[in-house]
């Protein structure tokens, strides 16, 4: 925020209108000196006193006039930096910049971002409505064919009814697919503030971990993988079922790729929370990718899995302002999760 | 019971009919808001299924009209808008429970039971002591027994246990079990909930002659 409330002083403006200024006033002197060094007898003492007060005079109406222009030139792109930070820290892009001249660049410019922004907020409220729209129309169909397969498995001979579950289990699966896209897109077109429609609360972030190991704790123990947990106290404000699902995720994840009789650490400790697992961890060139939509990597295409668990959990991040960090450590791989400071 | 339902997709309105009928309730249905408010307040019914997109009147102002006139009939919203941010807003003007399309017939009539319950004993809350066959749960002393052998559970198998034995005789699905068990909306990537039913299951029923804890395809659990 200091950053974007910068001084007059230290304008680029400002300190052109300076640099010229000085040139200015050396070219003014050398003048003067010329005109002294020619002739005494030629110019009289009282011109050259006059030159000399005129040069000065004018050297501080340049400065002046610098400071005034450096100082509109400065407020208007403050105010034009604030809408934009408002705009990206909340979210609302009903937000204008306010314009009261017309005549100046800087108007013009303003003028130019405000329709860019009336554009994106369109665009935006399109996607939302779209989306909408898709999750209506088309889970409706998908309602009537899921019931028709209910209604056919009822009365079918047990190799008909296997049959028919398993195309139940074909429409969930499409189904739960297009939902996790639905609401990657809902939580990435939002934003965690006070007038986002997701329910913004205290969050005990220790405890909420601790609910999600609990959950996964018989999963783990199925595959005789030791969990190391080491919580420190930490509230936040945030969504819990969002932050609960992204850890889900992450945790899901490290226990899919340890192998049997492997080691998961949990990390929550200076505002970061750490996942590692001792798995065989991500090549470097994929560990950009893997928060895409549907990426898969070449190493795991054989395990199941949607390849959106983690495009939520970045959609997630992205809504808390948290800060993710991936890596490959000598156990595995390794993923940080940074709340920024207060 | 007498169901009310408001719909307007025909064949997900015949679907329900079709489904609560078969169980033996009287089902009646309207196709659009304005209509299903009037029903709603001037007949009496024991749950009412509401569509959330309705043409005249949309399902949330029906229910939140419906509740600022005091009618306290339990109501399920059913909604292709499945997202937990929508659910919860669903919730908030006072809807009971919230079903996300497509849903299974079973889901919706686990819940439409365990709510139609909920309204007929509200004396639920104070038993102490829950049982079913030769199972016994002290909910005071947190202790279960089966036939009079105590066994040892975890606290999160505790909580499982006692929702599975105070909805017992219903089916109960994995969702509801998410909801109310673990009380987090969010849909596990791996179904890890059979694992914890497993689990209660080696403690609850390996070493007895009848297991109580039974699985029904497709739909969820019961124990009865």
């Amino acid at each position: 925020m200091n950053k974007l409330n910068r001084k007059y002083f230290q304008s680029s403006s400002f300190l052109m209108a300076v640099f010229f200024a000085t040139l200015l006033s050396l070219a003014g002197a050398s003048v003067l000196l010329f005109i002294y060094n020619l002739d005494h007898e030629l110019m009289g003492e009282k011109h050259i006193e006059f030159l000399g007060w005129t040069s000065f005079a004018c050297l501080v109406l340049v400065t002046i006039t610098s400071f005034l222009i450096s100082r509109f030139v400065v407020t208007g792109f403050n105010h034009i930096s604030r809408t934009a930070e408002s705009i990206m820290t909340t979210g609302d892009l009903s937000q204008r910049i306010s314009i009261d001249s017309k005549w100046d660049d800087l108007s013009y410019l303003s003028q130019t971002l405000n329709q860019m922004i009336g554009r994106i907020e369109t665009l935006v409220e399109t996607v939302r409505r779209v989306s909408d729209n898709i999750a209506h129309d088309l889970r409706t169909p998908l309602t009537r064919l899921r019931h028709r397969l209910e209604d056919g498995a009822q009365g079918a001979n047990p190799e008909q009814e296997k049959y028919f579950r398993e195309l139940m289990e074909e429409t969930d699966h499409v189904l739960n697919t297009f939902n996790a896209l639905l609401r990657i897109a809902r939580i990435e077109a939002q934003h965690c503030s006070s007038n986002s429609s997701v329910p913004i609360t205290d969050v005990d972030l220790r405890q909420l971990t601790e609910d999600v190991i609990s959950f996964y704790q018989p999963l783990s123990e199925e595959k005789n993988i030791q969990l190391d947990v080491h919580l420190e106290s930490f509230p936040i404000r945030g969504d819990r079922d969002l932050l609960f699902q992204a850890l889900a995720n992450i945790l899901d994840n490290a226990i899919k790729f340890t192998p049997a009789g492997g080691q998961i650490w949990i990390r929550l400790e200076n505002r970061t929370l750490s996942v590692t697992d001792s798995g065989p961890g991500v090549p470097d060139a994929d560990q950009k990718k893997i928060f895409e939509r549907f990426f898969r990597s070449e190493t795991c295409r054989t395990t199941p899995g949607s390849g959106l668990g983690l495009s939520l959990v970045s959609a997630v991040a992205q809504f808390h302002n948290l800060d993710v960090q991936v890596k490959n450590t000598i156990s595995g791989f390794q993923i940080n999760l940074t709340w920024p400071t207060a | 019971m007498r169901i009310l339902t408001i719909e307007d997709d025909q064949e997900v309105q015949n679907y329900i009919i079709k489904g609560f009928t078969q169980m033996g309730h009287t089902v009646d249905s309207v196709n659009n808001g304005k209509d299903g408010l009037f029903m709603a307040t001037t007949e009496k019914y024991d749950m009412l299924i509401v569509d959330r997109m309705l043409p005249e009147l949309d399902g949330l102002t029906l229910i939140r009209t419906l509740r600022a006139t005091d009618k306290k009939t339990p109501i399920i919203v059913l909604s292709a808008l499945g997202d937990v941010e929508a659910r919860v807003e669903g919730l908030k003007v006072g809807s009971d429970d919230y079903v996300t399309k497509p849903f299974a017939f079973s889901e919706l009539s686990a819940r439409v039971e365990a709510l139609a319950r909920r309204a007929t004993t509200p004396s639920e809350q104070q038993q102490t002591v829950l049982e079913v066959a030769d199972l016994r749960m002290d909910l005071l002393a947190r202790k279960v027994s089966r036939q009079s052998k105590d066994i040892e559970l975890q606290a999160r198998e505790f909580r499982l246990l006692e929702y599975l034995m105070k909805h017992q005789g219903q089916v109960v699905t994995r969702t509801m079990l998410m909801e109310n068990v673990w009380d987090y909306h969010f849909d596990p990537q791996t179904n890890v909930i059979d694992v914890h039913i497993s689990r209660l299951r080696s403690k609850i029923d390996k070493d007895f002659e009848t297991p109580l804890i039974k699985t029904i395809r497709g739909a969820g659990y019961i124990i009865e």
